[in-house]
This record gives structure tokens, C-alpha cells and sequence, in this order.
């Protein structure tokens, strides 16, 4: 079992990813403490800064590289992600140990100006999330094909995409619920697999 | 749910019960309007409507109809007060009113994707309903073509295409509402995907005859939503709204201020000199006279909000500043209510009900106060007039301009401030998601209109407060008369004097000298009754009998530099307006909300004024 880090990976990639309870809109400059540490006892922690538009954090793979390496020598196991946001709100996920889970979707806020994908479905944050329910009221639903518009000024935030004969005005946390088909030409083909690390995904977790 | 309705028509004695109900900015407003011959304010965003109106009309057969306005709404979960208005209504449970008889859904043609998915929604109330397809002139340009016999076939209930916008465009409409009211449909079974049943009904009804015709909004928001560019628009836009305020105005202000002095010097000779002369000439002309004057700039000030409103580019202007708003702890969806408030707090405070979050909308309402509203224009034109020089800057600015412009802006990031310091604990996620709708070229009769109405509520206020309030200031002003053998103006032996003495000790760090002091008082119920106050004041006091017209110079010369800023000061912050706090006291249902926005905008007034007028003594020496 391992953990493959595939750059440009998000903290909040991961935050939405695993399912991590809402702390808040990420939507200025935070700082977060992360811990990493598998279940044999090794941690690793680090504070690292939020940004809202997926930028990648170094940091991130800073932590997780020790921890890759453990696993290469066979005695990683039931590795444990957990993010502390600096407000109080935190949340302990599991990894999953399928590779294919942790490959990075495209988010409608990560996709260039003017660039159009279609919608593959709008992720909840928690059961009772008011606003992905009313992406899903505006026209947000499966299959849809959508398209940016403008980003706001002063780093990105909001965006105006267009969706049918409609254009709305999203915060990148509401546009980050949606999540998008993965596109043949995807342009942000940033993440090839890593062969030396994939190969260790084989066995699933009994 | 309380009863079924009667399928049958009512009796000729109740009234047919309707409500209009649809997606935000589908034209409900524009319909209700042609229905009942109201004029209730129409605009180009979503959200204009917030509470539920009520209308009369008698269809061309003599049929009673009380029609109902609702506001608009993506779908019944409401999440926002003014959606829940909405939801209520239809199902019968606002205020044990009994749910309206036939639930007229108004769809836009040109946004039936999003408009037929909350008809469907609406669809499964099981309650009698007509469908409104609006705007179908604008679905025509757009190259769209929608089977009208065969969509009423798919949906199960009758369909009637509209025009909102346009004279006559609601008679398919008026002639459906005297048939007999359709049968409830039967809803589709629980659990359908109500997208889907949409697309496959836009399949077989929607048939495009032409290009897909969206370049107007592609080309145009290419520059308006740009980072930099539509950064650059907006400034000029709301700079030039600011220019043309004092630029534009001037000469119908010469006009009328001549005017004014005209007739103050005809009723003057007409009348024998004493005391009705001086009520006249010295409260009644001096007052309102001084407040009318500044009809040219507040319509044009409206003329321009209008515009905006009517264009479509206010909900684009959200969008760019969302940023700001959101480093003051806001969304942008509190723009359009403080936008609003320019004009007036009190329909900005009511349109607050668009804001979901409950934190964002007490935020908003305690901050909509410092927006600088017309009732203000008056004080800061008289000010500016008085003490800064109409000089132009670099050619082609005018300074008076630019100290407006900076006075809003002032306000502005005072609000910013505030609303960050209130939302300073704030964690929660404010959503934006608002929808940015199609251009549209003003209409020059809805303006007009809507220009009009201004002109009338501005002057009719000056009619009523303004008269009464400028009497009774020359009534405090005149009496008691001074004692035989006085050496000293008349005024300060009159109660106003005395008031105005009493409370100088509280006021005089601040710069402000008496006769300000006593024009505070009747500020309270209008702000611009401070101007007209200070006139009868000083006219009263004074021994030339033009005066009254000729405030800006005897100010001019009566006040320094730094009291004059100072009162600006105090005018961009004092909470001097009991509707304001009157709005406040029942939009949040406290009268905590209304001790804490009095109190702090009372400090920060006190406190700004203060270091506006030491600073400036400073400066000027």
C-alpha cells in the first residue's frame, strides 16, 4: 500500500478530497498545520499556506516524502492524513489506498479562462450543504457543459462561468464543489503516473 | 396544506386569487405592473422584488383578479427571508393565508433551461397553475423558437406567451385569466430528476432557427468582467457619475436658486413687513427653497443608479468588487443592497432580505446607514459649494467633483472597516453564486417614469417635512422676541438660540458653532432639513433681507475651513434619520440592532468629525 503524491496537488485538493468537514471558505491566504504520520508512529509537521486556487504547496510533498520513503522499505501502513486548518475545525481521514482515488480531478475552479468542461457531479462538503444543493437548483447538475467566463480581479476570486443561456458569478469555494468529467485533452496533464510508485499499489487493503 | 381549491370559477363576489411566481429576473415584476397599472420598481438583477405585493385588476370579461407579486426564487428550499416569502405563499401557509387559487409560473423563453426545472418544481404542489412564457421577443432575437402547443402538451397546463416589457404585451395573459381555472396536474411520481424531465421537454418543444446568438454578452463582458479593464470601467463609470452630479446640475441649480431668490423678493414686497412676511420669506421660501435647489442633482444621481440598474451591470459590478467585500468579512451579494442605499437606506435595508446568511444580512443593515444616501447630496453640495473652489484639476476634473467623489468614498471604506471588525470571529463560508443576467439598453420611458416618481417623492417631502420642519425652525428661531433695550441679534434671545447655546458646550470640539448645533435637531427627520435650518438660522439672523438665497456666501464667510469639514465628516457618519432606524427596528426585530448601529455611527461620528477639524486647524494654521 502506498501513497502517491502527484504534483500539483492542492491542500485543498485534499481537504475536499477526503472528505475533510468544512472549516470555512479558503478563499484568502491561511495557514494550516499539517500532520502526517503513519500508524507505525513516524510524523512529520509542518505549516504550510493556503491558497485558494489550488496552488500547489510544496510543503506538502516535503511531509509526505520521509513517509513515502518508509513505505518503499515495506513497513508503511494505514497511513493517516490529518489537516489542521488554524481555526479550530479539523478532521481525521483514512487514506485510501487505491491510487485511482487519489489521482486529482478537475475542478470547474481550476479550469483555464474561456476553457469550457462538463460537469460530472457537485460534491457535497457536508449532508446538510445549502450551497451544493443550490449549485444544483441553478442548473449545476451532471452533464452539463459549463464555461469560464472571466476570473475576478485580484487573484481569480470570484469567477463567472456560463452555463447554458445563464452566467453566474461563483466564489471558487462554490466553484470547487463541482467537479468535472476528466476531458480526453485534458490540459492540465500535470500528474503522469509515477511508475516506481504505482507499482506498489497492487495489493488492496485486506 | 389547509383546503383544495374549488376547480370551479369563484363567485362574481371573491376575487380570483392569483400569484405570480418565477425564477429572479424573469419579468414578474414588469408583468404585475402591465396586470394592475402599478408601477413597482422594475430593474435588470435579481432580487429587485423582496416582499409580496399585492394588485387589483378586472379582467376584460369583468372578472375580479387580486393578483400577488412574489418575489423571485430558484427553487421552494428557500434560503434566504424573501425566498421564504415566496415558498409560503405557495403553499398556503404565509400567515394563515390560504394558497392564491391559480399559481401563475413565469418563465423566461430565453432561460427555460433554469426557469421550466422550478415550473416543474412548483408543478408538484398539485395546485392549479398557468404557465407565463415572458420575453418570447427577445427569445426570437436570440434565434430560439419554442413550440408553444406542444410544450402545453408536455407540461399538462395551459401556456400563454408574454411580452412584460411591452404595452399590451400581458393580454394573452389577461384572456387566460377569464377561462375557467385549469385542473391541478397531477404531479410527477417522487423522486423524478426534474433536470431531466426538462432536457428531454427542451428537446421535443425548443428548436434553434438560427445561430446561437450570445455575442452582445460575450463581446461586452469580455471587457466589463476583465481583471483590469472592467476595473477600469467601473471606476470611470462611478467617477463620472460623481462629475456629472456637480457638473451637469449647475446650471438648472442657477436656475432655480434665481428663482427661489425671485420669488422670496416678490412676496417680500408683497407683503407688509412683520411677522408673516418673515415666515414666509425667512422660514417657508428660505427653507424649502434651499432644499429644492438640489432637485437637479439628486435626478441626476438617480438617472444614473437607474441606468445602471436597468442595463444589467450592477449584479457585473458585484462581481468585481466581491473581492473587496469578501476582505470585509461580506459577499458580494451585499453590493446590490448597499448600492441601493446611495439612493436611500431604507429600501437598501429592505433589500437585504436577498442575503442568505443571517450574520451577512445584520452586517449589511448596521452598514447600509454610512452609504452616502441622497438625502446627504444637499448637505455636501451646499459645503462643497461653499468652501472648495470649482477649480479644475489637470484639465478636465473638477475639484467639487473629486471631494464628492472622496466623501463616498470615505463612506465606503468606513463601511468596509466596520463591517470587518463586526465579522472579525466570522469562520463561515458566504456564498456568492448570483447570477449575472443579459444586457439590456435602458428604456427611455421607464426611466422617465421612474425619474418622475423621484422628482414627485422629493418634492412632495419637501412639500411636508421640509415646510413644516422650516416653519417650526422659524418659530424657534423668531420667539420669544428680545427684550426691549437689547444690544444683540435677535436670534439669540429665541429659544433656537437658547437650544443651540445649550448644546454648544457638547459640539464645540468638534468646531461646530451654535447655529449648526440647532440645525442638527430637525436633521433627525430628514437630513436634508439641516440645510434648509441652517438657512432660516441665519436668515432670521440676518439684517439683509436676500439672505435667505445667498446661504453659500454668508457660510463662505461665517465659517472656517476646518468647521465646514468638519460638518462633512459628521454627515458622512451621524445616524441623523429616524426611517433609517425605523427600517433597522423592523427588519431585524430589535431594538438592539437599532442602539448599536445609533450608537456606533454617533461615535464615529463624533469621533471623525473631531480629528477632521483639529487636523485641518493644524494644517491651515
Amino acid at each position: 500500500m502506498s501513497l502517491r503524491v502527484v504534483p500539483p496537488l492542492s491542500l485543498q485538493d485534499w481537504r475536499l478530497r477526503f472528505g475533510i468537514k468544512s472549516a470555512g471558505p479558503v478563499d484568502k491566504r491561511q495557514n494550516a498545520e499539517l500532520h502526517v504520520k503513519s500508524s507505525q508512529g513516524s510524523q512529520n509537521t509542518a505549516w504550510a499556506s493556503l491558497f485558494c486556487r489550488s496552488t500547489p504547496i510544496k510543503q506538502t510533498q516535503n511531509i509526505l516524502r520521509p513517509l513515502q520513503a518508509e513505505q518503499k522499505h515495506g513497513h508503511g501502513h494505514d497511513l493517516e492524513l490529518r489537516i489542521i486548518l488554524n481555526i479550530e475545525c479539523y478532521s481525521t481521514v483514512q487514506l485510501d489506498p487505491l491510487p485511482s482515488r487519489i489521482k486529482p480531478t478537475v475542478r470547474l475552479n481550476q479550469l483555464p479562462l474561456r476553457s469550457a468542461g462538463v460537469i460530472d457531479h457537485i460534491e457535497s462538503l457536508s449532508p446538510s450543504d445549502t450551497i451544493a444543493q443550490r449549485l444544483g437548483e441553478l442548473g449545476f447538475v451532471p452533464g452539463e457543459p459549463v464555461k469560464v467566463i472571466a476570473f475576478g480581479p485580484l487573484g481569480g476570486d470570484p469567477m463567472a462561468v456560463e452555463i447554458g443561456f445563464t452566467r453566474f458569478a461563483l466564489r471558487c469555494a462554490e466553484a470547487n464543489r463541482v467537479v468535472l468529467k476528466d476531458m480526453p485533452a485534458n490540459p492540465n496533464a500535470a500528474c503522469p503516473a509515477h511508475p516506481h510508485e504505482s507499482s506498489h499499489t497492487t495489493a488492496p487493503q485486506a | 396544506m389547509s383546503t383544495q381549491t374549488p376547480p370551479l370559477a369563484p363567485s362574481q363576489a371573491a376575487p380570483l386569487r392569483v400569484a405570480l411566481v418565477g425564477n429572479p429576473n424573469c419579468g414578474k415584476t414588469a408583468l404585475f405592473n402591465q396586470l394592475t397599472g402599478s408601477r413597482q420598481k422594475v430593474a435588470n438583477y435579481a432580487g429587485v422584488t423582496v416582499e409580496r405585493k399585492a394588485g387589483r385588476l378586472l379582467t376584460p370579461a369583468g372578472r375580479k383578479v387580486t393578483v400577488l407579486d412574489l418575489p423571485g426564487t430558484y427553487s421552494l428550499a428557500a434560503t434566504s427571508p424573501d425566498e421564504a416569502v415566496t415558498r409560503d405563499v405557495c403553499r398556503g401557509v404565509y400567515k394563515s393565508e390560504p394558497a392564491p387559487d391559480l399559481l401563475i409560473s413565469v418563465v423566461a423563453a430565453t432561460n427555460l433551461r433554469l426557469h421550466l426545472r422550478f415550473m416543474l418544481e412548483l408543478r408538484q404542489l398539485g395546485r392549479p397553475m398557468l404557465v407565463v412564457l415572458n420575453m418570447v421577443d427577445a427569445m426570437r432575437k436570440q434565434g430560439l423558437d419554442i413550440d408553444v402547443p406542444r410544450l402545453q402538451a408536455e407540461l399538462g397546463v395551459p401556456v400563454v406567451t408574454a411580452v412584460g416589457v411591452k404595452r399590451g404585451g400581458a393580454a394573452n395573459l389577461l384572456a387566460a385569466l377569464d377561462t375557467p381555472i385549469p385542473p391541478a396536474p397531477t404531479p410527477l411520481p417522487a423522486g423524478t430528476d426534474l433536470h431531466h424531465e426538462v432536457r428531454r421537454i427542451m428537446a421535443l418543444c425548443v428548436a434553434r432557427t438560427s445561430e446561437r446568438r450570445q455575442a452582445l454578452e460575450e463581446k461586452l463582458d469580455r471587457w466589463v468582467l476583465h481583471p483590469v479593464w472592467g476595473m477600469c470601467i467601473l471606476f470611470v463609470l462611478l467617477f463620472i457619475m460623481f462629475q456629472a452630479v456637480f457638473s451637469w446640475a449647475q446650471p438648472f441649480m442657477d436656475f432655480l436658486e434665481e428663482a427661489m431668490k425671485q420669488l422670496g423678493d416678490f412676496v417680500g414686497t408683497l407683503l407688509p413687513s412683520g411677522a408673516l412676511q418673515s415666515l414666509i420669506v425667512d422660514g417657508v421660501i428660505a427653507g424649502a427653497g434651499t432644499v429644492i435647489v438640489f432637485l437637479p442633482q439628486i435626478l441626476i444621481l438617480f438617472l444614473w443608479i437607474l441606468a445602471l440598474e436597468e442595463s444589467g451591470y450592477l449584479p457585473r459590478a458585484a462581481f468585481m468588487l466581491d473581492k473587496l467585500m469578501a476582505s470585509a468579512g461580506l459577499s458580494g451579494r451585499s453590493f446590490i443592497p448597499l448600492l441601493s442605499s446611495f439612493a436611500c437606506a431604507v429600501p437598501g435595508i429592505m433589500s437585504t432580505r436577498t442575503i442568505q446568511n443571517p450574520r451577512d444580512r445584520m452586517v449589511t443593515i448596521l452598514i447600509a446607514p454610512l452609504m452616502t444616501c441622497s438625502a446627504r447630496l444637499p448637505v455636501y453640495a451646499l459645503l462643497i459649494g461653499a468652501f472648495i473652489p470649482a477649480r479644475r484639476i489637470g484639465g478636465i476634473f473638477n475639484l467639487q467633483g473629486l471631494v464628492l467623489f472622496a466623501l463616498y468614498g470615505l463612506a465606503i471604506l468606513s463601511a468596509l472597516l466596520v463591517a470587518r471588525v463586526m465579522k472579525r470571529r466570522d469562520v463561515e463560508e458566504h456564498p456568492l453564486l448570483l447570477e449575472l443576467p443579459n444586457y439590456r439598453l435602458p428604456g427611455l420611458q421607464s426611466l422617465a417614469i421612474e425619474l418622475w416618481q423621484r422628482a414627485r417623492i422629493f418634492l412632495s417631502r419637501v412639500g411636508s417635512i421640509i415646510v413644516t420642519l422650516s416653519v417650526i425652525m422659524w418659530a424657534l428661531s423668531s420667539f420669544p422676541a428680545p427684550p426691549a433695550g437689547a444690544t444683540g441679534p435677535a436670534i439669540d434671545y429665541s429659544l433656537a438660540g437658547r437650544i443651540g447655546h445649550i448644546m454648544l458646550p457638547l459640539f464645540l470640539p468638534l468646531g461646530f458653532n451654535w447655529q449648526i448645533c440647532v440645525a442638527l435637531i430637525p436633521g433627525l427627520a430628514a437630513r436634508e432639513v439641516a440645510v434648509s435650518a441652517l438657512a432660516t438660522v441665519y436668515s432670521v439672523g440676518a439684517s439683509e433681507a436676500d439672505a435667505a438665497s445667498q446661504l453659500t456666501p454668508l457660510l463662505a464667510n461665517q465659517w472656517s475651513l476646518a468647521t465646514a469639514l468638519s460638518l462633512l465628516a459628521w454627515y458622512v457618519y451621524a445616524p441623523q434619520c429616524f426611517s433609517t432606524l425605523a427600517v433597522i427596528r423592523r427588519e431585524t426585530g430589535s431594538w438592539r440592532f437599532v442602539a448599536i448601529s445609533a450608537g456606533y455611527l454617533f461615535g464615529l461620528a463624533y469621533g471623525v468629525a473631531f480629528l477632521t477639524y483639529h487636523i485641518t486647524r493644524l494644517i491651515t494654521g
